[in-house]
């Protein structure tokens, strides 16, 4: 499968580095074709412009300058998105991502506008990988907005039959060295069976 | 109070911005002193970079990058936010401000030991927002409505334990009409003239020097 690894975080050397490494590999390892998007590497533009925003509905120029990330999200099979929850969600890089990426004539159909349909049914399954700082009770009490992006926003997307798995590490804060490992190899088995 | 209003929307005849003058020359005429943010106007950086995520957690120095916006958020007793929901959510450029200016020590203290994280924004007696939604309730309500709850569970947590809120929402913006925005000005306005002119307020707890 072609897997479009949609990456979130700005340090290499951090725990999300190593959960990306351990899941690339593991992908590789499973046979599948890995296209990594990092989002801080590419130097990706998150904010929405003005004329952006003037444009958005407008098919014909849309999706001028992001061209290349509009061909991967079309070329992609599996989807993976890997990010931190700050401030409760997702960082503003990835957010920026949705806002500009998912724009009618990519993500969605509004020509009718009784009836939208989702345009992304290429891809067959996603997985969305998360940590937090607090713990779980905390997320819940806020709607545990990462969880929800992946399990209910980005599934209407994608294929109907599409399976939907969210991996998540609560309470980062205080997490022993052990729970880290424990979560990357949880991950690495995850990316196996992709 | 002391309003800290906080825009985020590209288009300048967007109703959006619209929807920005109207909450800040309705608190004025209550009587509240306003402080309107416009970080599309200020072109606000959202993407915390790699050197300031790795200062994130330390004391005194984590302050510098973002320390005019602290200021304001020291300055005032209430913080509204308004912007267009976008995919349930903040746009980029708000979720980044909350991503890059709320950090610890100053506006929240990181847990010791059993002792969980603890507020420090409890000089702030009013939090609230305006936003508007291309998707209806219900889908809304499904996915958790996300960027409300941030504001509205998360940072309320950070704010005064008695703080006023509230939140005043137009839903599918695509098939609104005059009428339906009309109609939501006057919800806001009357959201707004509903706010006491002094909030419960605490000593100022964020220590910026």
């Amino acid at each position: 499968m072609r897997v479009l690894y949609l990456y979130c975080h700005p340090v290499e050397e951090s725990f999300h580095g190593s959960i990306k490494t351990a899941a690339t590999a593991a992908l590789a390892r499973a046979g599948h074709a890995v296209d990594l998007l990092d989002l801080y590497a590419e130097g990706f533009e998150p904010v929405l412009s003005a004329e952006g925003r003037r444009t958005y509905h407008d098919e014909s120029v849309n999706q001028r300058g992001l061209e290349d990330y509009v061909a991967r999200l079309r070329a992609a099979e599996g989807l993976v998105v890997q990010f931190p929850t700050w401030c409760f969600g997702p960082p503003a890089m990835l957010k920026g991502f949705f806002d500009r990426l998912f724009m009618p004539g990519v993500a969605f159909d509004i020509s009718d506008p009784a009836k939208v349909r989702p345009l992304l049914q290429n891809i067959q399954k996603v997985i969305g990988v998360s940590t937090y700082g607090r713990p779980r009770s905390r997320a819940f009490l806020v709607g545990d907005p990462p969880r929800k992006i992946v399990k209910r926003y980005l599934r209407w997307f994608v294929a109907r039959t599409a399976s939907v798995q969210y991996l998540a590490l609560y309470h980062m804060n205080v997490a022993p060295e052990a729970k880290r490992k424990a979560f990357i190899a949880e991950v690495g088995r995850a990316m196996e069976r992709f | 109070m002391r309003a800290l209003v906080v825009h985020a929307h590209p288009v300048a005849e967007s109703f959006n911005r619209s929807l920005n003058r109207h909450v800040c020359e309705t608190l004025e005429a209550c009587g509240h002193e306003v402080r309107n943010l416009d970080l599309y106007a200020m072109d606000f950086a959202p993407v915390m970079s790699t050197a300031e995520r790795l200062g994130y957690h330390d004391e005194g120095t984590n302050i510098a990058p973002v320390r005019e916006h602290l200021e304001h958020l020291a300055w005032c007793t209430g913080l509204v936010f308004v912007y267009p929901t976008w995919w349930y959510a903040q746009p980029a450029i708000l979720k980044g401000w909350l991503d890059r200016v709320l950090i610890p020590h100053v506006t929240f203290s990181m847990p010791v030991g059993n002792r969980p994280v603890q507020p420090r924004l409890q000089h702030i007696g009013c939090i609230g927002g305006v936003s508007t939604y291309g998707a209806p309730w219900l889908w809304t309500r499904w996915v958790g409505d996300p960027g409300r709850r941030i504001i509205m569970r998360g940072i309320r947590a950070l704010v005064h334990p008695r703080a006023k809120s509230f939140w005043a929402a137009h839903y599918q913006m695509d098939s609104s009409t005059p009428e339906s925005r009309r109609a939501f000005m006057a919800e806001v306005e009357k959201k707004l003239r509903a706010l006491p002119l002094e909030v419960p307020s605490q000593p100022v707890r964020m220590q910026l020097d």
